[in-house]
């Protein structure tokens, strides 16, 4: 059954895929990726700065009363008043109170995402007040009527000729398309608003308990402005953002900059405690109103409470490929983007979520998190959720079947192979379940992984070490000469090998939202691989997802001692031959050509593109790593869906990646994902390998 | 670099802070003493044709010494000043009390809104700092923010370049709300 938020969703992405990308929107985002990175180099240890960051926040929620108390304490001392504010309608109520007792009709603003989250200026402009956004970016929306697409570059689909018809119309004269001009326009404009306003409005990216002070982070200077020149000064912020001390405060603001736009610090840091005086002006206030609305729900909550740790810095949306499609008017709600999938579900409720279905659980997010929170299983528990109430949309339903289908297609091979050749057959299987008709679906092998080593098994005498290899679907049903040639290689280097009776990996359970399912799936291969890990055995695993399931999902999912040890004793099937290379065990058989590498996306949080050009390049071919750091688009088996919420979606995100390869001169991509390799197929007509049908190795005896 | 007898460590920090702040767009001019700052000053503001400057306190001399310094040549807004007064200035002077070489950025401090003003309003932004007074790491101004939040009311700011924005078209653009100038007198 298809909710009504999916049925309007597929609307939705279907107008945006017939319009095309959101214009600007992919070189904001790259730029953002690619500033990060060159950032994070200038770090000794990025990593341990981003584990330090993350402690931090883990500490800072845990102690939230405690610091939201000190916070308190400390800022009346300093003469500001607090408000507390349960939820949106009555943080709106409160501001518009202390605006009212001013006196003021007038209020200047620095961007707040929080003040959105409450839809503040809507209730302020109902009630008679002028609210004048002052950020830039957030200006031209606010006078476009629209809303931001993108979260440090809100208007980033306006063109300099847009922002001077909007401007040209405020102002009553034409303005050239200019952006010096505009600027000089927008300069002048605002700053007889920021000397007469009576009340400005900002947020804070961080509120520091042991000082009773708050963070304001802005480029472009109009955050100062905002707080210092009227008379009462209102600051608004989230709970969740108080930390205990100054060294933390700055810490969080150096990752935030990092993250956001690849600076080694906002422009303007400010830290401000109480309110400073200002020559002939008298009875200026300071009002901070501490924002709720469903945090310390979310603080109870498993899942949600990373969600907590968030420092808005937007690095999630530059790297999801759904979001280069269709945008944040289409990927959000108000906070757009993956991570704005966990707050909208419980800030403004669970209908408002359904973009969540876009998400194509790459895990992406993640990686470059700067908190390294784990915005995927959020975004899963918020599919889960939709479907207690909603059901599954039927195609996610077979596709979370793809094991059963898989061992039947086997079976029935080659007759399920000549069927799903045939049009008629796919017509049939698009109309009844969903899967999409032009998809090109691999061939299956009657002769399964464990059906060949019956026949073939033998054990070395003495082994060098034991491994159980972990083949996944694609392995046992459609590739098992792969698996089989990678065992031969190793039985002759010494190495035991055997398959454990485990199931698949059933990460598409967790792309889905079926937690409870992939949590069965979990269960099931853990009890079984524990029992070899404790034997000695090392875990090894061909496709990256399902590797990445063992290591970092079933940990997440069971939350157990035994899915540690699994997840700590498997490796990926290249690690453990660059190892064995390393020994000197085997030596690798020279290769010609010119290769380009694409790593699957749950490949970067394993070994990335390392081993794979190291064993390439070793055995003397060239190699480039080719990519712009976003999905390919297959995404597992989304790509695979009928429809927008599928295959269109998943083509339009390959687009980039498709011309990318095509452009380079090479013999052949590789990568070692099954389903990314169908989809670079399709879409750049070159030929896909998995590294292991290229590299060639000899044992040394 | 001039020639500075400061020890290779802190050589290095100074030359790291100088590196990054005019990578931000921040721009550094060297001088030997206070007296060639104070020079150095009065040329930039010359060749940039400033009329108006506003001048923040430094809690030392420098602040009445620069006031007097400027007062034939340009209409001079001393410290404590009003906003409309300080907005009718083309730069603004201010004395920061430390930078820091991890991020390129200076450090002010500020007990009164005029002294925040100063460095907020005028579309030139100048500064006077020593070098020793040139931080390695971010997490050492912790000590400095302790120190001005003793006071019931302070304001310390983080400076990295000029204001800037990339929101039209992602290209970038000096000086929106604050300074699109920001020049530092280093003294080493």
């Amino acid at each position: 059954m298809k909710s009504m938020g999916y049925a309007e969703l597929e609307k939705l992405v279907s107008a945006a895929l017939a319009r095309g990308r959101v214009r600007g929107l992919y070189e904001a985002m790259v730029r953002g990726l690619t500033g990060r990175e060159r950032a994070i180099a200038e770090f000794e240890d990025y990593g341990s700065f981003r584990r330090k960051v993350r402690e931090v926040k883990e500490r800072s929620v845990e102690e939230l009363e405690d610091l939201v108390e000190e916070f308190v304490r400390n800022a009346e001392a300093r003469g500001a008043r607090v408000h507390y504010a349960a939820d949106a309608e009555d943080a709106c109520n409160i501001i518009l109170r202390i605006v009212e007792q001013s006196g003021g009709k007038k209020m200047v603003k620095s961007k707040s995402l929080t003040s959105e989250e409450i839809e503040l200026n809507d209730r302020l402009e109902r009630e008679g007040i002028e609210v004048l956004e002052t950020d830039l970016g957030e200006r031209i929306i606010q006078l476009a009527r629209e809303k931001p697409s993108h979260l440090v570059f809100p208007a980033i689909h306006k063109t300099v000729g847009d922002v001077a018809e909007l401007f040209s119309a405020e102002a009553g004269r034409k303005l050239e398309p200019e952006i010096g001009a505009l600027l000089t326009y927008i300069r002048s404009r605002l700053r007889r608003e920021f000397l007469d306003a009576d009340v400005g409005l900002n947020g804070a990216n961080v509120a520091i308990a042991e000082l009773g002070a708050v963070v304001l982070e802005t480029n472009e200077g109009n955050g100062r402005l905002v707080a210092s020149l009227p008379r009462v000064q209102i600051v608004l912020v989230g709970i969740e953002k108080v930390v205990r001390t100054v060294e933390e405060a700055l810490m969080l603001a150096r990752s935030h900059a990092v993250a956001a736009t690849g600076q080694r610090l906002t422009v303007y840091v400010s830290i401000m405690g109480g309110r400073m005086p200002l020559r002939d002006a008298e009875g200026r206030e300071l009002h901070i109103v501490l924002l709720d609305n469903k945090r310390r729900r979310m603080r109870e909550d498993p899942f949600f409470r990373e969600a907590l740790y968030c420092i808005r810095c937007g690095a999630c949306m530059n790297v999801c490929a759904p979001y280069s499609v269709v945008g944040g008017h289409v990927f959000g709600h108000i906070y757009p983007g993956p991570i704005g999938i966990p707050w909208t579900a419980n800030v403004h409720g669970l209908e408002k979520a359904s973009f969540a279905h876009l998400c194509i659980s790459c895990g992406l997010c993640k990686e470059v998190c700067p908190v390294e929170i784990n915005i995927p299983m959020m975004i899963a528990r918020v599919k889960e959720m939709e479907a207690e109430v909603h059901g599954f949309p039927r195609v996610n339903r077979v596709m979370m079947a793809y094991e059963r289908f898989g061992g039947l297609a086997s079976r029935l091979a080659p007759i399920s192979n000549r069927a799903i050749r045939s049009r008629a057959v796919r017509w049939l299987m698009e109309k009844l379940l969903g899967l999409d008709r032009d998809v090109e679906l691999p061939a299956f092998d009657r002769r399964t992984l464990r059906a060949r080593l019956r026949s073939v098994r033998r054990r070395p005498e003495n082994p060098v070490m034991r491994v159980a290899l972990f083949p996944d679907f694609f392995y046992e049903y459609v590739r098992p000469d792969v698996a089989e040639g990678l065992i031969a290689l190793l039985q002759e280097a010494g190495v035991e090998v055997e398959v454990p009776p485990v199931k698949t990996s059933g990460y598409p359970l967790v792309a889905y939202g079926d937690l409870k399912g992939a949590r069965r799936y979990a269960e099931r291969n853990v009890r079984v691989l524990r029992e070899y890990a404790s034997k000695g055995y090392l875990i090894v695993s061909l496709e990256p997802t399902a590797t990445y399931a063992l290591k970092f999902v079933y940990p997440y999912l069971l939350r157990d001692r035994d899915s540690m040890v699994v997840s700590e004793r498997t490796v990926e099937a290249l690690t453990l031959l660059r190892d064995l290379l390393r020994s000197g065990r085997i030596s690798l058989k020279p290769v010609s050509g010119r290769y380009g590498v694409h790593v699957p996306c749950h490949q970067r949080a394993l070994s990335g593109a390392e081993h794979v050009t190291l064993l390439l390049s070793s055995a003397g071919a060239e190699v480039e790593v080719i990519g712009d750091g976003m999905c390919c688009g297959m995404a597992g088996t989304f790509g695979m869906k009928a429809g927008p919420i599928g295959r269109g979606l998943s083509l339009a995100m390959g687009e980039r990646l498709f011309s990318m390869f095509k452009s380079r001169e090479l013999d052949a991509i590789v990568t070692e994902s099954s389903v990314c390799a169908i989809h670079l197929k399709e879409g750049t007509g070159m030929r896909v390998m998995h590294p292991l049908e290229l590299l060639r190795f000899e044992v040394n005896r | 670099m001039r020639r500075t007898g400061l020890t290779p460590v802190t050589q290095d920090t100074v030359r790291t802070f100088v590196e990054r702040f005019k990578d931000q767009k921040g721009e550094v001019l060297f001088t030997r003493s206070w007296r060639e700052t104070l020079g150095a000053i009065v040329t930039e503001l010359r060749r940039r044709g400033v009329k108006g400057v506003a001048v923040a306190s430094s809690g030392d001399g420098r602040s009445d010494e620069l006031v007097r310094e400027l007062s034939d040549e340009f209409r001079v807004v001393p410290p404590g000043a009003s906003a409309v007064e300080i907005e009718s200035c083309d730069a603004g002077i201010t004395f920061p009390v430390a930078a820091v070489a991890e991020t390129g950025s200076i450090v002010e401090v500020s007990y009164t809104e005029s002294d925040r003003l100063v460095s907020a309003l005028p579309p030139i932004h100048m500064a006077h700092l020593k070098a020793d007074a040139v931080l390695r790491d971010l997490l050492q101004v912790a000590g400095l923010i302790r120190s001005a939040a003793r006071s019931r009311a302070f304001a310390v700011t983080l400076i990295s370049g000029p204001s800037r924005t990339g929101d039209i078209e992602l290209r970038l653009t000096l000086g929106v709300h604050g300074p699109h100038s920001t020049v530092l007198f280093l003294e080493v």
